[in-house]
């Protein structure tokens, strides 16, 4: 026992291995918030009257909140007054070849088995060495016009396509919603927006990464993803690669509308800087993401695999308003050292014969806390609507916590609604189990966990969820991976 | 806070203050001995401590204001006829029975002889003058591990007069149940009830009670009782507590009931919930050393309008402990229920095994259930899980019962019956499961 301990604990020890790269931002305004920056921002990006008046309107009604203080996380106070609220795209440092980049990030790509070419574009080697990418993201561009669809970035659409904006900018997450949703709303720099012309499958797998001037969009992204009447779209956010990235608060919103017979599936990977082993720095992940299944038999399918930031607090949820809507959470979220997660998923079904289904596993290691938090609230006239929820938390080592706080509130008689969850540790039998056959113990811990969380990467988009499992091993690496 | 809601609290404090004051004045110099002392602190405390609301975060689905609304004034003895005594009894239990009308100990319709003669059972106004007792007493009552006491708990303490005490010395085990029946009735004035029972057993003894509340509202004015126990179970001791409560559905009821135990201690709750407008009942369990065992089975049936809040906690702090929750309740007509169930297993309480499981049967359009399990865990070599589902009668086993030659309406009957007869089979006494079945039976049938 003691010794399948130590080992467990000098796996979960070990140091994210990517530091941060300084750079040097060009334009940037002042530090601190008031109206005159949030009219600066809008200036400065040349948007319409209404788009103005909407932050404005955001940023007043933010100045009346507090803080809330009831997540399950500890963090010291941010002082608002000290963010740079808009920095202009920043420049990564280039390289001229591969060559001369840190070997072991080169390491971690190898690890997570990205091609040769897509290495080069993480890690900053000078882009238009990497021809084929750029021809990839061109002839991506153009498959995606002819048939209509809009993936461009938000400060884009609002110059092209101020019509949908103006139609579903916050019509999801309001910016009455909550404290961050509120300051998003007031000062969001860029984000990306997708739009599926009715009746559309999108061919590929959107992603961030094949968007022009995708990489940093700054740390008040918005994201808004419309599905037309019948169509499809599977849209990627994030990268297993490490990210570079200074900004200690990111408070981000998405925003999916699905129409009737649309389906939207949503993968995320977050791997952001998660602060040194003593809890030092690392990003603080407070995102509001929502979707509404506002059509009939719309779907909406989360999944995210969470194992970057220092603070993860983030609830993915579905509004399934429309008969027949499907709304999915399947989530993996990975603690090691100082991290802590309060993250889960609220399902609201309004609408008759809905169903949710939430898959969450939660791994907490080294000193850190995941917690599950999630509501599933059947109402009135949600008829027949049915839930399922899971949510597994595994321990590595005794001084981590697992927390789990489901709420389940039913108003109709109708409703089906089954929550199950367990907390529990890596067996030792299991472990004895695999090591008897061969395997060293790091790849038998290795093995269990990726069992653990199969059904959540079974979700994930293919050459993803390859991915993820490598990550996963990284992030409990010392000897795990 | 609203500006309402607090001025609502100031007019309410301020009344129990008056209805304070007025028994202090008529104490006739009694003022300071040791209950009164400690109503006095009691009643400062309950002065600094606002009534819970909605904003807080454990009171979310019940609002207190309800409760708090009426002008309530202490209750005082009624006349009652002895077959209504009776009637309220649970048929054929051999227990010693200690009646309280309107919360006012009736020493004519109890029956407490024959205890043995190691076993203390006194009033906690006499209790708290024996040296022997009172520091007790008094540690029961003003530990506050890990849980903050609420208002409804000062509020108890500031009132309580007739509240007991019992002692069981080291090996005793106590032959028979002590059934505390607690009877209210109101016509046009609204009273108060605080019932109370502080338990200290000693090592190796065991006893049971059970803890049963009835009553009638004949006019308008409503009745609330507020409950406050204190439980000490010691090492190897062992306490079954059964708890029916089936108050009248005019009434209000808010239970608290804390439990500390030591090594080796079992403490098994059976929490039979049927009456009451809007209850809540708090019960926490603190583990003060390891191997315990803690049981809370808990049933709740609501019709009418009726709310039932069960909150329960559970803190595990030593190793090799184990606890096991089952909840089980049916909401029917515009009834609501709310289960909240937390579960804290600290860094050292390796070994620990947790287990909760709460399921609600929801029977009609407007019923509501919100269900709460929570889990927090620090130690990793556990084994905790919980359950929670809300759903309604399965239509084959309804259609199997009908090809049966069942009617469609005791189908369903019986099928709630055996929903709610799985908690009420953990009960060893099989008269108080007879007796409960028999008020489930009343309630199906619209007696309520």
């Amino acid at each position: 026992m003691s010794d399948s301990m130590q080992t467990l604990e000098a796996h979960t020890r070990s140091d994210y291995k990517y530091g941060f790269t300084s750079d040097i931002d060009t334009e940037t305004l002042p530090k601190g918030l008031n109206e005159d920056i949030v009219r600066a921002i809008s200036a400065k990006k040349g948007e319409p009257e209404f788009l103005l008046e909407w932050r404005l309107k955001a940023f007043k009604y933010w100045q009346e909140l507090v803080e809330p203080t009831w997540p399950n996380v500890d963090y010291p106070p941010i002082d608002y007054q000290d963010i740079i609220y808009y920095a202009a795209p920043k420049k990564k440092p280039k390289y001229e070849s591969l060559d001369e980049v840190d070997p072991e990030l080169l390491d971690t790509f190898n690890k997570l088995g990205i091609p040769l070419d897509e290495q080069k574009v993480l890690a900053g080697v000078a882009v238009d060495a990497v021809i084929d990418s750029v021809s990839v993201k061109t002839t991506f561009k153009e498959k995606l016009s002819e048939l209509g669809i809009i993936f461009c970035s938000f400060s884009e659409a609002v110059k092209d396509h101020p019509e949908l904006i103006k139609k579903y900018l916050g019509t999801v997450v309001p910016i009455q919603d909550n404290f961050f949703a509120a300051l998003n709303s007031a000062v969001f720099s860029d984000g990306s927006f997708v739009y599926i012309p009715k009746g559309v499958r999108c061919p590929m797998e959107l992603s961030t990464y094949f968007r022009i001037n995708a990489a940093n969009t700054g740390q008040f992204e918005r994201t808004l993803i419309v599905a037309e009447e019948g169509s499809y779209v599977s849209y990627l956010e994030g990268c297993t690669a490490p990210m570079r990235d200074e900004n200690q608060l990111h408070a981000a919103v998405v925003e999916i509308i699905a129409l009737d017979d649309a389906e939207v599936k949503y993968s995320t990977v977050q791997n952001w800087y998660p602060g040194d082993k003593d809890g030092k720095g690392g990003i603080y992940n407070f995102v509001t993401k929502r979707g509404l299944c506002a059509g009939k038999n719309s779907k909406i399918s989360w999944t995210q695999v969470e194992t970057g930031s220092a603070i993860t607090w983030k609830y993915p949820s579905c509004v399934l308003k429309g008969d027949n809507s499907v709304g999915e959470f399947y989530s993996v979220a990975v603690t090691n050292n100082k991290q802590q997660a309060d993250t889960g998923t609220k399902m609201i079904h309004l609408g008759k014969n809905t169903r949710s289904t939430i898959v969450s596993k939660g791994i907490s290691a080294g000193y850190s806390h995941n917690s599950y938090r999630g509501l599933v609230k059947i109402g009135k006239k949600a008829e027949n609507a049915h839930n399922f929820s899971v949510c597994d938390s595994l321990l590595m080592g005794d001084k981590c916590g697992a927390h789990t706080f489901p709420y389940l509130e039913v108003d109709n008689n109708t409703a089906k609604v089954e929550h199950e969850a367990t907390t529990s540790k890596i067996g030792e039998d299991q472990l004895f189990y695999c090591m008897q056959r061969g395997l060293s113990e790091e790849d038998a811990i290795n093995m269990i966990v990726n069992g653990y969380c199969k059904e959540v990467f079974n979700e994930l988009p293919m050459e993803f969820a390859v991915e993820a499992q490598k990550l996963l091993a990284i992030t409990l690496e010392g000897s795990v991976g | 806070m609203s500006t309402a809601l607090l001025e609502q609290q100031s007019e309410t404090v301020m009344h129990f203050q008056q209805l304070f004051q007025e028994r202090e004045q008529k104490l006739n110099g009694q003022a300071n001995a040791p209950l009164p002392r400690l109503q006095r602190l009691a009643m400062d405390r309950l002065a600094e401590t606002p009534f819970p609301t909605r904003r807080n975060e454990d009171w979310k689905y019940t609002a207190t204001t309800r409760i708090l609304a009426p002008a309530y004034t202490a209750g005082t003895e009624a006349e009652l006829a002895a077959e209504q005594v009776k009637a309220a009894n649970i048929v054929c239990l051999d227990a010693y029975v200690l009646v309280f009308v309107n919360g006012v100990f009736s020493a004519k319709h109890s029956q407490v002889y024959g205890m043995p003669p190691e076993l203390t059972l006194w009033p906690v106004k006499d209790a708290l003058k024996d040296d022997r007792f009172r520091p007790i007493i008094e540690a029961q009552l003003f530990h506050e591990e890990n849980q903050v006491h609420n208002a409804f708990e000062h509020l108890n303490m500031a009132f309580a007069e007739h509240g007991h005490f019992i002692h069981v010395p080291k090996n005793v085990v106590v032959d028979k149940p002590i059934h505390f029946l607690y009877i209210s009735e109101t016509e046009d004035q609204a009273i108060f009830t605080h019932p109370q029972i502080i338990i200290s057993l000693e090592r190796s003894a065991e006893l049971t009670i059970i803890e049963h509340f009835t009553g009638t509202v004949k006019g308008d004015a409503p009745y609330f009782t507020n409950v406050a126990n204190r439980f000490h179970v010691a090492e190897n001791a062992n306490l079954k507590h059964y708890r029916i409560q089936d108050e009248s559905v005019k009434a209000f009821h808010v239970n608290n009931t804390r439990v500390r135990q030591d090594r080796v201690s079992t403490y098994s709750g059976y929490l039979v919930d049927l009456g009451s407008r809007i209850v809540r009942n708090n019960l926490g369990a603190v583990l003060l050393d390891e191997s315990t065992n803690t049981n809370f089975y808990g049933m709740y049936f609501g019709r009418g309008e009726q709310h039932i809040d069960n909150q329960t906690f559970i803190d595990h702090a030593f190793p090799h402990c184990e606890s096991n929750e089952l909840y089980k309740g049916i909401v029917n007509d515009k009834a609501s229920a709310v289960f909240n169930g937390k579960v804290l297993v600290r860094q050292d309480a390796q070994k620990t095994n947790a287990y909760q499981q709460n399921s609600s049967l929801v029977l009609s359009p407007k019923a509501v259930v919100d269900s709460k399990p929570q889990l927090e865990i620090f130690a990793d070599d556990v084994k905790c899980s919980h359950g929670a589902t809300i759903g309604q009668l399965d239509e084959n086993s309804v259609f199997y019962l009908r090809s049966r030659g069942l009617s469609d309406e005791q189908a369903r009957a019986l099928l709630q019956h055996a929903f709610l007869k799985e908690v009420l089979d953990f009960m060893p006494e099989e008269k108080v499961i007879n007796a409960s079945e028999e008020l489930i039976t009343k309630k199906f049938q619209g007696e309520f």
